[in-house]
């Protein structure tokens, strides 16, 4: 599945470390999900979603 | 407004630092418990009469944990690899120590009671073993065993419990795969006697290997 994590994460001037740390999950994570090797559940698709107060449809992509 | 373009230069996570430093570490640790393991034998041979071989113990032995624990100290602070300083990353850290903890208190008894018999394979020996150390080593491991696969299992994140979990997958197929034809190749005397330990290990090590790939892939 596709995502815009990483260029939402750059607008933030975030690393990959920081954003782990506010979604309490490994930088190993993040990293897989920005690469498409790892789909989030729903329960962290929506705590993507709250921290960057947006829909999680704008987030991630199923038909990319 | 910052583009992809502009954030490239940041270092990105790095599988092949990361593992690195992984086996860097598991490396200087081993060498710490091999040393650890040549000093605590030798003087306790010495201690009960002793020979040649176990002052070469403790001569090779106490240079080895002097040079790597000095090591070990130096960079010890750094086992983050660049993950976040979070509750849940630390009780992860914690965890792997505690685990490693655990091995070295369950492996000493079994040690020292095979250096005591001299028995020739240290550790995966499977000559009987006097009552006590058995007891320890028996108690240590069903004890904290149960603790530490929960605590693992509820400070993972998503990724790596799905890493685990495919690790496990993978170990217990080949168990199931191999469990049988050795036994049934025992039955027909093909094969030696089965050894649980060797079972063991070699699913342990597989399933490790595959949690360690489904992690970085």
């Amino acid at each position: 599945m596709k995502n815009r994590l990483k260029v939402l994460r750059a607008e933030r001037d975030w690393s990959q470390a920081e954003l782990a740390g506010r979604l309490d999950v490994s930088r190993q994570a993040v990293n897989a999900i920005e690469t498409g090797k790892h789909d989030p559940s729903l329960p962290l698709a929506f705590r993507i979603a709250r921290l960057f107060e947006m829909g999680i449809e704008e987030i991630f992509d199923d038909e990319a | 407004m910052t583009t992809p373009d502009q954030f490239e230069e940041e270092a990105e996570f790095s599988h092949t630092r990361y593992w690195l430093h992984l086996i860097g570490w598991s490396v200087l640790l081993t060498v710490v418990l091999i040393g650890g393991i040549l000093v605590g034998v030798g003087l306790k041979n010495l201690l009960n009469g002793g020979d040649t071989s176990d002052i070469l113990f403790v001569v090779i032995g106490t240079p080895i944990v002097a040079v790597s624990g000095y090591f070990c100290w130096r960079w010890f602070p750094d086992f983050t690899m660049g993950e976040p300083h979070t509750a849940r990353g630390n009780r992860i850290r914690w965890l792997l120590v505690a685990v490693v903890g655990v091995g070295i208190a369950t492996a000493f008894p079994i040690i020292l009671s095979d250096s005591e018999q001299r028995a020739t394979e240290i550790l995966f020996s499977n000559g009987p073993m006097p009552f006590w150390p058995a007891i320890t080593a028996i108690s240590i491991w069903a004890i904290a065993m149960p603790f530490l696969i929960l605590f693992g299992r509820r400070n993972s994140d998503e990724h790596g419990r799905a890493a685990g979990d495919f690790g496990m997958m993978v170990g217990f197929q080949v168990f199931g795969y191999a469990a049988p034809i050795w036994w049934m190749g025992w039955r027909a005397e093909v094969f030696p006697q089965p050894d649980v330990m060797i079972l063991f290990i070699v699913t342990g090590v597989i399933s490790s290997i595959a949690t360690l790939w489904k992690r970085s892939s």
